[in-house]
């Protein structure tokens, strides 16, 4: 690598890359399928690459990138450990049951209102409400049960049928053994 | 200006060039994203329905090995909250998948999706009526004699209430994963959740239930940083397509909350959280004391050093309380979800568990 480029041509070299990209980009929004979008971006990354590596030849290191989300991690973490700790009080704790007690004093009123005039309209169109719908699935449920319960003892009383029926076997076996 | 040898600047382009073939797969990947936006595919392990109560229902996944432990495994997860999609989330990222390989008669209990309808459901319902009959209809189907039970989050307290009223239950192993026990150490939700604070009855007959968008909103307040995280790590990494493919199934999962039943959720906050009774043993389940002294089975906790929903003190509690001999308690790296799916899961937690519980289930 010779020399090193002027800052305007180093824009220049970016801006024809950039244009490429882009015609690699219209030409891939015309095709099916659609093949593998990386494929278009390599050629005009690697145009870039040129007079980005010259640039930083001149002494800038690509661990910075690194650097910067180990710094972006940390600084997360560090912010997620100052919140965790100001929610773990007591204050907070207080401040978030006086604001979901007020939520509650005002949504619940207002819920409830506008409840009573949806199921009102839907009386007036003829249609089920949420709640009749929420009632009728409750109903099933409770069939459900109790057929299962049903099944239950019949299972139940179809053993004991089984066992009395070995029994019973068993014992006209014996029987008739004595007999004979 | 610094004097570069040709070794050095060889090296450093190389480098550099590295750096920027990520790059362009970065915004490759992003405009992909953002072009073609596609639902990743879940739940892949083949399995069959067992049984069904209500909404909720027994699924089999067979063993995939020819040698099979003679003792099935039953999993319990979280009653609403979130989907169970995410112990199968994707084939080689899936705890079932492992499980199965591992030689596991396995089934899982699907609580199911809850509507105004289920408002009803009790802590009791679950404990004393679902999960009988699915341990039941688990026997039958699998012609063994015991039974293996894996409680996940709120699964594990409601699996060790089961085993604790019902010492004739012929359970072979108990395993809580990041389940808390001892709720008085359970972090930000005990505090949060206090009686003082939160006035659980009014919540209750304010919405019939806990609506989702709740849920959604108690979960992100617990750590408020997480969204931030999680994207600028998906940015970090988005030239790495196993990544993205983990991360697109991961966060749909994550993004996907359930409601929770509202009488079950006031016992839940009002006896487990606000009062910590199953610790103390003056936790009563259908006339029935839940005495976690109890249970005698084999027992294993595992915790997660930075889980924020159930940190490790609560959940290790289990192995405190209960009258087994063999009990064990393991501490892994990562938060509540690295024990069920992605890397560090597959690599460590789950052969730790099969590992733990294979010997246990001849």
């Amino acid at each position: 690598m010779s020399g090193t480029l002027s800052s305007e041509q180093w824009l220049e070299q970016w801006k024809e890359s950039m244009q490429r990209g882009m015609d690699a980009w219209l030409a891939m929004l015309g095709r099916t399928p659609q093949p593998d979008i990386s494929q278009y971006w390599m050629p005009f990354f690697s145009q870039g690459m040129v007079p980005l590596s010259q640039m930083m030849s001149q002494g800038a290191s690509p661990e910075l990138l690194q650097q910067w989300k180990r710094f972006l991690d940390q600084g997360i973490e560090s912010w997620a450990k100052a919140l965790e700790k100001a929610m773990a009080t007591e204050a907070f704790a207080s401040a978030f049951g006086k604001y979901l007690e007020q939520y509650l004093a005002t949504v619940g009123p207002v819920q409830k209102e506008m409840k009573k005039a949806s199921e009102a309209y839907l009386r007036v169109l003829g249609l089920p409400s949420r709640t009749q719908i929420a009632e009728m699935a409750s109903q099933i449920s409770w069939v459900e049960s109790r057929i299962e319960e049903l099944e239950e003892k019949i299972e139940k009383v179809l053993d004991g049928l089984g066992s009395l029926q070995a029994a019973h076997e068993k014992v006209s076996t014996s029987g008739s053994g004595q007999t004979s | 200006m610094v004097q570069w040898d040709a070794g050095a600047q060889q090296e450093l382009l190389k480098r550099w060039q590295e750096e920027m073939t990520r790059q362009t797969k970065r915004v490759a990947k992003a405009m992909e994203l953002g072009l073609r936006p596609s639902e990743p595919e879940v739940g892949k392990t083949p399995r069959e329905l067992i049984y069904r109560k209500g909404k909720a229902r027994l699924y089999r996944y067979r063993p995939a090995t020819d040698g099979v432990h003679a003792v099935p495994l039953l999993m319990v997860p979280n009653l609403g909250i979130s989907r169970p999609y995410i112990f199968d989330l994707q084939p080689g990222n899936s705890f079932i998948e492992h499980m199965v390989k591992q030689g596991f008669d396995f089934y899982l209990l699907d609580w199911g999706i809850f509507g105004e309808e289920d408002n009803g459901l009790t802590v009791e319902d679950c404990v004393v009526g679902i999960l009988p009959i699915m341990v039941k209809k688990l026997l039958q189907a699998s012609q063994a004699p015991a039974v293996s039970l894996l409680g996940y989050c709120m699964g594990a307290p409601l699996s060790a209430c089961y085993v604790a009223v019902h010492p004739e239950s012929p359970v072979r192993n108990l395993i809580n994963m990041a389940g808390p026990i001892d709720f008085e150490k359970a972090g930000l939700f005990t505090t949060w959740m206090d009686k003082r604070h939160f006035d659980v009855e009014k919540f209750v007959d304010t919405f019939g239930g806990v609506p989702a968008d709740f849920i959604r909103a108690g979960f992100k307040l617990l750590k408020p940083t997480a969204d931030l995280s999680t994207y600028t790590n998906l940015w970090w990494n988005l030239w790495n397509e196993g990544y993205v493919e983990s991360f697109k199934a991961l966060n749909m999962w994550a993004n996907e909350y359930m409601p929770v039943p509202g009488c079950f959720f006031k016992q839940w906050v009002g006896e487990f959280y606000q009062e910590n009774k199953l610790v103390k043993g003056e936790l009563y389940l259908g006339g029935r004391r839940v005495d976690l002294s109890n249970i005698h089975c084999s027992v294993l906790a595992v915790g997660a050093e930075t889980d924020y929903i159930a940190p490790p003190a609560c959940v290790k509690a289990l192995v405190d309380v209960v009258a087994s001999r063999d009990k064990e308690y393991f501490e892994l790296h990562g938060g509540h979800i690295s024990l069920i799916a992605g890397r560090q899961a597959s690599k460590v937690a789950w052969p730790e568990v099969s590992g733990w519980l294979g010997p246990r289930s001849q």
